[in-house]
């Protein structure tokens, strides 16, 4: 479990904070998703969650342990895959896992065994610096996987990929999940965080905006109504019905011939958009 | 130990499949090439003469106690063969008179002791000899040179390093190393070793061309006292510069820093060299000089040994700060 308590985080020192007043928790076995346009501040927080940053005020602790006091061999128990692919771009993608793999003092999963889940094992003994941007994702994102972590860090994992290797890659952050990894997951995309997600917290200027999981905010935000579309003489029409009056629909289902129907809860992008004002882009 | 071992195999497979880091490893090398061109290398030290048929046998013979005659058929083929591009004399009479006839662009002390050995000879004076140094192989031009090409031996596996610690903090790679279990130690130390093996791999092979194996011994250990020299260069190089253009920016103010500030020691007056001391350039060059001219060497090269160590300590906070690599975990 990752505990993160009231973190705030100043860059210059001047008193603009990137980031203020961030808690949250992300338990073992669960997918967390942190949520935000460019520049929310997501990756100040993923930062000082993995001690690329200091914690200047507030706590972050890993089942109890505090970030501060974290020593070496704590790193073979995380794994992180940055959103910008970074590899050694002259070494092949077997080569670039084994050596990542050689600086943990914990076991490792077999190199090759990864990149075929990656869907990489083709391409093993190619140049990283050969690789499209969405092999070198992948890469990175399997060498996020070497040592088994038992909490993981992901950033943007589906930027730039197909649909079928982004589903691919959604299938093993969900086996990373069942294994009981707490994941943490940053991303823009919400339909990456609505199909994966536990618990999404939106951030937006530095503060979490609203946190909760996926079904429950669509639930507090979204309306609920259905809409039936139905035939009429020639023509198509479309009726909507509240739910909290089910008498009205069953006796409309009953007297009409419906084509489709649709329950109307919000997208994610529509609470973000009524929770902060902003669209959620890139 | 795995993990430093890996990161050594993995610099020198970088440095292998990168044209520019592997031009800049050798260069050294072609330099040394271009000395001996310039100086001649020191194991072409036996006379060479040729001779025409004016010249009796008995002469010859004598003159071939002390030298490498070549027989000339006559005395055209002999100014040609004179002409030539390497360094060889020729010896012919002229009535009752030997003539010795040389090139003209000897260094001064080389053509005054063979003119003395071959009159001596030719008189029958004596036949014995002993070797004379030759004036240009222990001038201050020679040493300097040889020196340069040395410290740039020295400075390439430093440079090397550095820009392969550039390509990482351009490529993010230095980020994810940073949360992996591997140390700042464990880092420094895998560019320092492949900087000390490539530094003493370029040093043996410039000895080894410019025909100074005598002096291999203590220029390897040399080579191993500017270890943490090497260090700074890599570190500075990396601290200073997040890209490879930033990098040979980096590389055009701390090149000539590290070539000359030592050599430029010899060009002061003696009391200002104590100026010198704390910079282990100076040390370095001092110890190349020891070592050219067969003194002792040891001193300097703990010096070289000791100032760099120092001044890595003090690059190395920078480096820490500059790249946020937390120094103690």
């Amino acid at each position: 479990m990752i505990q993160v308590d009231h973190v705030y985080h100043d860059y210059e020192g001047k008193g603009i904070y990137a980031v203020s007043d961030i808690s949250f928790t992300v338990q073992s076995g669960k997918v967390f998703g942190f949520l935000g346009p460019s520049g929310a501040g997501k990756s100040t927080v993923q930062n000082i969650m993995t001690g690329l940053l200091p914690v200047q005020r507030g706590e972050v602790r890993y089942d109890q342990y505090s970030v501060k006091a974290l020593r070496t061999k704590f790193f073979n128990r995380i794994g992180v895959s940055f959103e910008q692919p970074n590899v050694y771009a002259r070494l092949t993608g077997y080569e670039n896992l084994k050596y990542f793999a050689a600086l943990f003092s914990a076991p490792t999963c077999d190199p090759m065994e990864l990149l075929d889940s990656v869907g990489l094992r083709e391409a093993a003994n190619k140049k990283a610096g050969e690789y499209s941007k969405g092999m070198r994702q992948r890469l990175t994102l399997a060498r996020a996987l070497l040592n088994k972590p038992e909490y993981l860090f992901l950033d943007e994992p589906t930027s730039g990929l197909d649909p079928a290797t982004a589903a691919s890659v959604r299938e093993l952050i969900k086996a990373q999940r069942d294994r009981g990894a707490a994941v943490f997951l940053t991303t823009h995309n919400m339909e990456l965080a609505d199909s994966l997600c536990d618990t999404v917290a939106f951030l937006y200027g530095g503060k979490i905006a609203a946190m909760d999981s996926p079904d429950a905010l669509k639930r507090r935000y979204g309306k609920r109504l259905v809409t039936v579309a139905y035939q009429e003489g020639e023509s198509e029409r479309v009726a909507a019905f509240d739910m909290d009056h089910r008498e009205a629909l069953v006796a409309f289902l009953a007297q009409n011939n419906p084509i489709t129907i649709h329950s109307q809860e919000a997208t994610l992008e529509e609470i973000f958009l009524l929770v902060t004002g902003k669209e959620l882009t890139a | 130990m795995k993990s430093m071992l890996m990161s050594i195999i993995r610099e020198i497979k970088l440095i292998f499949r990168d044209g520019i880091t592997v031009y800049l490893t050798i260069s050294p090398a072609l330099l040394a090439l271009v000395f001996i061109l310039v100086f001649g290398s020191i194991q072409e030290s036996t006379i060479r003469l040729a001779v025409d048929a004016s010249v009796p046998a008995e002469v010859i013979a004598r003159l071939e106690t002390v030298a490498d005659v070549e027989m000339m058929p006559d005395n055209e083929s002999l100014v040609r063969r004179i002409s030539g591009a390497d360094s060889i004399a020729g010896v012919l009479m002229r009535g009752q008179t030997f003539v010795l006839l040389v090139e003209g662009n000897e260094a001064q002390g080389f053509a005054e002791a063979r003119a003395q050995l071959i009159g001596a000879v030719l008189s029958g004076e004596t036949q014995e000899y002993t070797a004379v140094a030759v004036e240009s192989q222990h001038s201050l031009a020679y040493t300097i040179s040889m020196a340069c090409i040395l410290l740039l031996a020295l400075f390439i596996g430093g440079a090397s390093m550095g820009l392969s610690g550039v390509n990482e903090r351009e490529s993010g790679v230095l980020r994810a190393i940073t949360i992996s279990p591997m140390t700042l130690l464990s880092y420094v130390a895998s560019k320092l070793l492949p900087a000390l093996l490539f530094g003493m791999i370029g040093i043996a092979c410039c000895v080894l061309i410019m025909g100074r194996m005598d002096t291999l011994a203590p220029f390897l250990l040399l080579a191993g006292g500017s270890v943490f020299v090497s260090g700074i260069i890599a570190f500075l190089i990396i601290t200073f510069a997040d890209n490879q253009i930033a990098a040979v920016g980096v590389l055009k103010i701390i090149m000539p820093v590290f070539l000359i500030v030592g050599i430029s020691a010899v060009f002061v007056p003696q009391g200002w060299s104590i100026l010198y001391y704390a910079l282990p350039m100076y040390w370095q060059y001092t110890a190349m000089d020891a070592i050219l001219t067969g003194k002792a060497a040891l001193l300097p090269i703990l010096m070289t040994l000791g100032t760099g160590m120092v001044w890595f300590a003090l690059v190395m906070i920078l480096f820490t700060q500059k790249v946020k690599i937390k120094a103690w975990r």
